[in-house]
């Protein structure tokens, strides 16, 4: 990776002025399942614009399915999960907030290998109609404006993951839902990403992730999700 | 709140279960028992077909019970995704292998009486076509049920399969109707024609009851035996005490504050 | 939102030309024709009568080929997720797909029955017969196929089931589209088998992409 392409902007590709309207994201008593089991219970949490929320703990305690369950991929099997105006406390229909106003970033990135880093890109900005100014800012600042030709199964890990978070950039939702952001990142793209979550969250972003170690947004609160209990051994009359 | 509507259905099951399986039972023997003499017995032959035609009272209501029991299925399904009822959803699947029993049925009574009245076991016949589709399309059913390990997930990918069912099967029965017309024209006089007698079409009524009696009685007897098994099994930690520590962390200057929601509508 | 589906669209026409399905489907289609003869023997008469139902039968088994894979990379990598999580709705997704798909794989089978058809030593009013009632019927098989797929979508080796749950459901096609071809290759535009074909073909456009979104749905946990 040439240096002098990280160095060209020193800015986050994404417009200075702050996202609509401000959101409070609340929620209370949160569970989900995976599986069939519960992995994750009684998730508290308030979220302000600007805010950001870890979720931590080892394997297989739930983070993922946490996060996949406030993107509304999996059912939350218990509690509420409220989005308000953070203004006029009125609330927010979450299906409209997640349709329009929420990224996800998976753990798998999205790419399809047969498709060029380029046609990636341009796909989703010409989706999601990004203005071709955003587009180039944002390829130049994670460093893939000369990539572009390349396909994507050539990208490394690190490379595959700048193109899946320079997606980030396109639509201008002010809730991103992070699932292991910096996989893969190196130091200096860890540092590109380090800015950018600030630049999202000084504009009014909200940032809920998962991280196992690697990148933690600045200030953020944190949950530590516990293993879960496993259930008890099949009795022989239930088989 | 959800849970209990969820745990609620099944306990309203068995409490209707508990009553209506022996009246079901006693019903379904009874029906059989005289329809199954009165036809053997008592119903007059068919003056071409002989005998022969007795098969009538058996192949004709299992016909109907396969396009009846997938119409339950369809029933069921639809109720289980819209509303996720998972009664319904077992309802369904329990009910698929009965229907698959009775349209196995059909296309053997069917090949039987074939092959006493045109001396071949099978003859490209529109209803027996449809029927051997149908027989695919339940195994289909069944089998998407069995592959799939997560049950509520294969509950709403087999009603989905279910509905693209009801919509075709329909399509499908016409089209088979429409491809025989084209190639032989109906010769034989076949079962159910209008000009059927009353000693002929009590009995077959007779029977045809009892068949749905027996579906019932089956179908309250698997689902009874599904909840139950259920039952048996560990109960899964629904709802556990706060399992997350909230660790309180730096706030950075850009948070707002984070007043408690309480207040929100 | 017409932009962003044309968008879409594009993208998925690239992922379809460089997937392997078509090709898989095409070569079935056209090794399968000519070695049938091998099979049928060479009375010119017969194979002339057999073609049309051969075509559909060996396109019905060609669409198949490719329709397992069609869903399960965006599922796996994730793909499914940004469009989930978009305005667009999943349903003009798959309907995007499948539309490309058709694209790629079913009318390039239509276009395989002229050279298929000179091997038979069919009329050329008998192929473009052929030919007009694949182009009307392979959307239809393609998307009730496509529809099974989603099903599918999330399990490990399932070309199998995705063959054996969509085979009955395309009787109608089997039975109207060679029916179809003799009758638009005698002229008979208005017939009933050309007017049925088309009518299998729209009650699969109305149903599966809805059904295919509820599918796919059901894998995003």
């Amino acid at each position: 990776m040439p240096k002098q392409f990280f160095l060209m902007t020193n800015t986050a590709p994404s417009l200075s002025a702050s996202y609509g309207d401000p959101v409070r994201l609340i929620g209370e008593g949160l569970a989900v399942r995976r599986g069939g089991l519960v992995v994750a219970a009684g998730i508290d949490f308030s979220l302000g614009p600007g805010d950001a929320l870890v979720l931590k703990g080892g394997n297989g305690v739930g983070k993922t399915s946490l996060l996949r369950g406030l993107a509304g991929f999996s059912p939350l099997c218990e509690g509420r999960f409220l989005a308000m105006d953070a203004k006029s406390g009125s609330n927010i229909d979450i299906d409209w907030l997640r349709a329009t106003q929420t990224l996800f970033l998976s753990h798998n990135n999205g790419l399809y290998l047969n498709l060029s880093l380029g046609e990636t890109i341009n796909s989703w900005a010409k989706i999601a109609a990004t203005p071709a100014e955003t587009l180039s800012n944002t390829l130049t600042f994670w460093g893939l404006s000369q990539l572009s030709m390349i396909s994507v199964s050539k990208l490394s890990a690190g490379q595959k993951r700048r193109l899946a978070l320079a997606r980030l950039s396109l639509r201008n939702c002010p809730l991103w839902l992070l699932d292991e952001p910096s996989a893969g990142l190196d130091s200096e793209g860890l540092a590109r990403l380090t800015e950018f979550a600030t630049n999202h969250r000084q504009r009014g972003g909200i940032i809920i992730q998962t991280a196992h170690d690697g990148f933690v947004a600045a200030g953020a609160k944190t949950l530590v999700l516990e293993q879960p209990t496993p259930p008890p051994e099949p009795s022989e009359a239930a088989l | 709140m959800k849970w209990l509507t969820h745990m609620a259905n099944p306990e309203r099951f068995l409490k209707f279960a508990k009553p209506a399986l022996p009246v079901f039972a006693v019903l379904t023997v009874l029906l059989l028992l005289v329809g199954g003499l009165w036809s053997l017995l008592i119903a007059p032959e068919d003056k071409l077909q002989g005998a022969a035609a007795r098969m009538l009272y058996v192949h004709v209501p299992a016909a109907w019970m396969s396009m009846a029991v997938y119409a339950f299925m369809a029933g069921a399904s639809l109720v289980g995704y819209i509303w996720r009822h998972s009664l319904a959803d077992f309802a369904a699947r329990e009910a698929a292998p009965l229907g698959m029993a009775f349209t196995f049925l059909a296309l053997l009574t069917g090949s039987l009486w074939g092959k006493t009245t045109w001396g071949v076991w099978w003859d490209w016949d529109a209803r027996m076509t449809s029927m051997l589709v149908l027989l695919f399309i339940y195994a289909g059913y069944i089998t998407l049920w069995r592959v799939i390990d997560n049950e509520a997930q294969a509950a709403r990918l087999a009603a989905i399969l279910c509905m693209i069912g009801a919509i075709n099967i329909p399509i499908i029965k016409f089209s088979v109707d429409y491809w025989e017309t084209l190639h032989q024209p109906a010769s034989i006089i076949r079962e159910g024609g209008p000009a059927m007698p009353p000693s002929m079409y009590l009995p077959l009524f007779v029977m045809a009851f009892g068949y749905q009696f027996l579906f019932a009685s089956l179908l309250v007897m698997r689902l009874q035996t599904v909840i139950w098994r259920r039952r048996s099994m560990p109960v899964r930690p629904a709802s556990r005490p706060a399992a997350n520590h909230p660790v309180s962390a730096p706030q950075a200057s850009t948070q707002s504050a984070n007043a408690n929601p309480d207040t929100s509508p | 939102m017409s932009r962003a589906f044309f968008a879409l669209f594009q993208r998925d026409l690239r992922l379809a030309s460089r997937g392997h399905g078509f090709a898989a489907a095409l070569g079935f289609f056209l090794l399968a024709a000519s070695m049938a003869p091998l099979a049928f023997g060479t009375d010119p008469d017969f194979l002339r009568e057999a073609a049309p139902a051969l075509f559909w039968l060996l396109a019905v088994l060609a669409a198949l080929l490719g329709l397992e894979g069609l869903f399960r990379p965006a599922l796996e990598n994730g793909d499914l997720d940004i469009i989930a999580l978009s305005p667009m709705p999943l349903s003009l997704m798959a309907l995007s797909r499948l539309s490309a798909y058709w694209l790629v794989t079913g009318l390039p089978l239509a276009l395989c029955v002229f050279p298929a058809g000179l091997l038979f030593g069919m009329s050329s009013a008998a192929i473009f017969g052929l030919f007009t009632s694949m182009v009307i019927g392979t959307p239809g098989l393609i998307l009730i196929g496509g529809a099974i797929a989603a099903l599918a979508a999330g399990l490990r080796q399932a070309a199998g089931l995705v063959v054996f749950l969509t085979l009955p459901f395309y009787a109608p096609a089997l039975i109207f589209g060679p029916r179809a071809a003799n009758a638009l290759a005698e002229g008979q535009w208005l017939s009933a088998s050309p007017l049925f074909l088309l009518a299998f073909t729209l009650q699969a456009l109305a149903i599966a992409p809805f059904l295919s979104a509820g599918a796919l749905r059901q894998y995003l946990e």
